[in-house]
């Protein structure tokens, strides 16, 4: 009929990003890292060149050489396979963290931004409040509370880190709630259930794409300093932030032993960060044409 | 003829993307008089802004002007040094936007700003000087209590009296020509009707020539003496604006007037003008009107016709293209 | 006579306002007293000048916001008293078009999706065949190809993306139809169609519109009987012809001598207003024009003037017979 666009195939709103994504060469080897990380935590078995638990106490404290590529620990264990084995500990406490902190985040923000009033009223109250503890004290105390242990580590920085997913949701929830296709749902009777599911959820995975993996290494280098405090997983289990803590003994005569794992942290941070960036430049509408 | 403040001609802005180059404005020459109201219409897209940011050498990337000249008073302005630009724009060509707050500082008093463009144009005057220019000015553009506003913040104030500090600003330097990019269309009629009448009696006080952007064929009715329509970045139809609601000529243009409601017919059904203005990345072969219009024969598919006719009235048309060719 | 659809009696919208200083009203009222009358396949125009409570009217009688008072009837039913399934199913008969094509359609959503909602709410259909089959109905009576249904608001331009609000709006055959400045964000040419499609579907499906919009030259091709509105309340009314032919009130006066017109001589006219409308939170004592009327008479500044006239055409001015002559 009139005012017909040329370009045939309709293509959504997720593939548009993908396409701007794809443009960045920065937040690709970013991807490409963070795949590879992933990979790397699911097959450590398969990937891993000694068992991670092996005590070999000859090769203690041994530098690196072709076959001990990261070198020994004290034990004389194979520090290449503890970081790949600890890169499951970390990259499982970054996502589930997350997880855990969006699902939380996103139904507190919703129910403030949404419902305003009272609700808003306690919620935004809650949200001061986790805002305004140290990140580090508070989850000291919760791993005090809930003992060491991976399960309690999910679920310590999961508990940290919700107020910042529900202070963005609550501010995009705020502004949506005014758009005229939520006003045009409530004309129809829509239900508030339906304007949550259909209209609000949908233009607010955007942020919480961007804050899950924005969130994810805050809650690597939180699990890392627990680790190191003594506070992370319990003995056998490795992570790159025990391996620095019992590391720390050593950093004169064996600094390879600090180097390796800490290498992994950053490099890990790094990725997530800069793949945030990329993925916030790619899904945010307003720096699309 | 040394009445003649502004001349373009022949300007065309390209834009440069991913290795394409996208005609933006394509071949547009007009001049403009002092004390005179050039009026450019067109519906969006087909580059009344983008002929203003030309003029004001402000294309922005990977926009380029790809030729043409710009005189100001002669003087050529394309190919200058931004510093040299800077002394132009502002003093000489001065802009009002539809938006007043695009130009205002909302944390800056009104007079205060006025003042602060006096200054940085005209080093000579005083402080004390340049404060009571901008009490005066903000009398002369009718706004009440003007030493109330003066100490006011924009955002203290209605989208009609923001409009009035922003032609205040706008004429405080005396320039020679004053470009309004659709200054009333965030207005109300009665307010709309306000500011109009103020560009008129400024313009007549200050003997500027004004470029009055609009998509109002209503308001261009009331405001210009020369008119020039605009379609997908080209000048379609350059005439006095007397003979433009008498004898359109284009059909772009008889559809544009056509088309709108009109308070002494009784239509049942209004006027259409088929289709929708191309995309600059996908023009027509030939003339860029030919999709929509009902007189388009084989030729007008495959070439595109010039700007033909008497210096009066030019039309961008093969109907025209012979002496004598009737409305 | 056609029957009534929709009758608004007396309908109010008073906002309290938060930080109301000395002087000042502590009341808000966006809509103060209107009342009409809508039949079937008729049109109605607001108009009015920004803040003068067009949309707040609007949003009252559609049940957006809930008015401070008065009585909206609307197919037989008291729509006020209405709730749950009963309000569910009374607001299938009435719809609103918004005026922004672009925030007023889910990003998110297909054409199709976005088009069924009304439907997939009021569980209109029994089977998702029939459901397609409305929707792709329902695009081809607004003009779109129904080819469209799978694409994706921002594949649109603006005229067609108004089509999709219209094409979601006339899904479930309403009664009435609230269109809030649905072609001001469009350019002109594409306004034409827009307003031909609207009195296409009022004719087709015999849908009762009331159009807001500022453009007097719209309202006067469309409408029916018009409302003028100022600071909240109704100063004429009337049928199209007489208002428009005879405007009684100076404001209404105003109001048309301030449209630039192709068909007028060059040059502004002169009998414009003065000054800006006041503010709400403030509004001037007697009659709300006064300040700005330029018959204003000691009167105006104490008396509130009542609407006045014949069933055929009000007006709220205390000198409209001397004016009239």
């Amino acid at each position: 009929m009139e005012e017909k666009r040329k370009d045939p195939a309709s293509r959504g709103y997720y593939q548009e990003s993908w396409k701007i994504l794809r443009k960045n060469p920065v937040a690709m080897v970013c991807l490409a890292i963070v795949l590879l990380l992933v990979f790397i935590a699911l097959f450590a078995p398969l990937v891993a060149p000694f068992d991670p638990d092996a005590i070999d106490m000859p090769s203690k404290l041994k530098a690196p050489d072709s076959v001990h590529l990261f070198g020994c620990d004290e034990l004389g264990r194979d520090i290449l396979s503890r970081c790949i084995y600890g890169c499951r500990v970390s990259l499982s406490v970054g996502i589930v963290s997350q997880l855990i902190a969006v699902v939380i985040g996103y139904f507190m923000g919703v129910c403030a931004g949404y419902f305003g009033g009272k609700s808003d009223a306690a919620i935004s109250f809650l949200i001061q409040v986790f805002a305004s503890l140290p990140d580090l004290l508070l989850a000291m105390a919760l791993m005090f509370a809930l003992g060491r242990g991976l399960g309690n580590l999910y679920i310590a920085l999961g508990v940290l880190s919700w107020a910042k997913t529900a202070r963005l949701v609550r501010g995009t929830v705020l502004q949506l709630k005014e758009k005229e296709y939520v006003k045009a749902c409530r004309i129809d009777g829509g239900s508030s259930f339906r304007i949550i599911m259909k209209h609000l959820l949908p233009n607010c995975i955007p942020t919480l794409i961007i804050t899950v993996t924005m969130g994810i290494p805050s809650a690597i280098l939180s699990e890392a300093s627990l680790s190191f405090l003594g506070l992370g997983v319990r003995a056998p289990m490795s992570s790159w932030g025990m391996m620095i803590s019992s590391s720390k003994t050593f950093i004169r005569t064996s600094p390879f032993y600090s180097l390796f794992p800490g290498l992994c942290i950053i490099i890990t941070v790094i990725a997530f960060n800069m793949l945030g960036d990329g993925l916030r430049d790619a899904l945010d509408p307003k720096l699309r044409k | 003829m040394s009445d003649i403040v502004l001349s373009v001609e022949h300007l065309s802005i390209t834009f440069f993307k991913d290795k394409a180059s996208i005609p933006t404005i394509d071949d547009v020459s007009f001049t403009l008089e002092r004390g005179e109201t050039l009026g450019i219409v067109g519906e969006s897209g087909c580059g009344k802004s983008m002929t203003v940011n030309g003029i004001l050498q402000m294309v922005p990337e990977p926009g380029r002007i790809t030729g043409g000249s710009i005189k100001l008073h002669g003087d050529e302005l394309v190919g200058l040094s931004e510093r040299k630009l800077a002394g132009y724009r502002g003093k000489e060509i001065a802009l009002i936007f539809q938006e007043p707050m695009t130009s205002l500082n909302p944390l800056m008093r009104c007079g205060a700003q006025i003042a602060e463009t006096i200054l940085a144009h005209d080093h000579s005057v005083s402080r004390k000087k340049a404060d009571a220019r901008a009490l005066e000015l903000i009398r002369q553009v009718g706004i009440p209590m003007p030493e109330k506003i003066f100490d006011s913040i924009p955002g203290e104030l209605s989208g009609g009296m923001r409009q009035r500090i922003v032609i205040a600003m706008a004429l405080c330097n005396h320039p020679s020509v004053l470009i309004c990019d659709e200054p009333t269309t965030a207005l109300d009629v009665t307010i709309q009707a306000q500011i109009l009448r103020l560009v008129n009696e400024m313009k007549r006080s200050y003997n500027t020539g004004v470029i009055f952007i609009t998509h109002d064929m209503g308001v261009i009715r009331e405001m210009a003496d020369q008119v020039m329509v605009m379609y997908a970045g080209q000048a379609v139809e350059y005439v006095d604006a007397d003979e433009l609601f008498r004898h359109p000529l284009h059909p772009y243009t008889q559809g544009l007037i056509k088309c709108i409601p009109s308070f002494g017919k009784d239509e049942e059904e209004l006027y259409v003008i088929e289709g929708s203005v191309p995309l600059l990345d996908h023009l027509p072969k030939g003339c860029l009107f030919a999709p929509r219009c009902p007189y388009a024969t084989q030729r007008c598919h495959t070439a595109r016709p010039q700007l033909v006719g008497e210096k009066r009235h030019r039309v961008r048309c093969f109907l025209y293209e012979k002496e004598g060719g009737d409305a | 006579m056609r029957d009534v659809v929709l009758k608004v009696e007396h309908l109010k919208k008073y906002y309290p306002l938060r930080h109301a200083g000395k002087g000042e009203n502590a009341l808000v009222k966006a809509c103060d007293d209107v009342s009409f009358e809508l039949r079937s396949g008729e049109v109605l125009g607001i108009v009015g000048e920004s803040g003068c409570g067009k949309t707040t009217t609007m949003q009252s009688v559609i049940r957006l916001i809930e008015p401070t008072s008065g009585k909206i009837t609307l197919c037989g039913q008291d729509f006020r008293s209405l709730k749950g399934k009963d309000l569910k199913e009374a607001r299938t008969r009435m719809k609103l078009i918004f005026q922004d094509p672009y925030s007023s359609l889910n990003p998110r959503m297909t054409v199709r999706e976005i088009i069924a909602e009304p439907l997939d709410i009021a569980h209109g259909c029994s089977s998702r065949k029939e459901r397609e089959e409305l929707v792709l109905q329902a695009m081809r009576q607004v003009g779109l190809d129904p080819a469209f249904a799978n694409r994706y608001p921002h594949e649109f331009s603006g005229g067609q993306r108004q089509r999709i609000g219209i094409a979601r709006a006339i899904i479930l055959h309403p009664a009435v139809a609230i269109c809030d400045e649905p072609v001001s964000a469009l350019d002109v040419s594409i306004q034409a169609k827009i307003i031909n499609l609207l009195k296409r579907l009022q004719k087709e499906l015999g849908t009762a519109y009331i159009f807001i919009s500022h453009d007097l030259g719209v309202v006067r091709h469309i409408a029916d009987t018009v409302l003028v509105m100022y600071l909240g309340r109704v100063v004429e009314q009337g049928s199209c012809e007489a208002v428009f032919k005879n405007p009684l009130h100076p404001y209404t006066k105003a109001l048309l001598a301030s449209i630039p017109r192709i068909d007028s001589e060059r040059g502004v006219p002169e009998a414009v207003l003065a000054g800006d409308v006041p503010s709400p939170a403030n509004p001037p004592s007697g009659c709300l024009f006064h300040t700005r009327c330029p018959y204003s008479q000691s009167r105006c500044e104490t008396e509130s003037p009542l609407l006045r006239g014949t069933r055929d055409h009000q007006c709220a001015c205390h000198f409209a017979e001397t004016l009239a002559q």
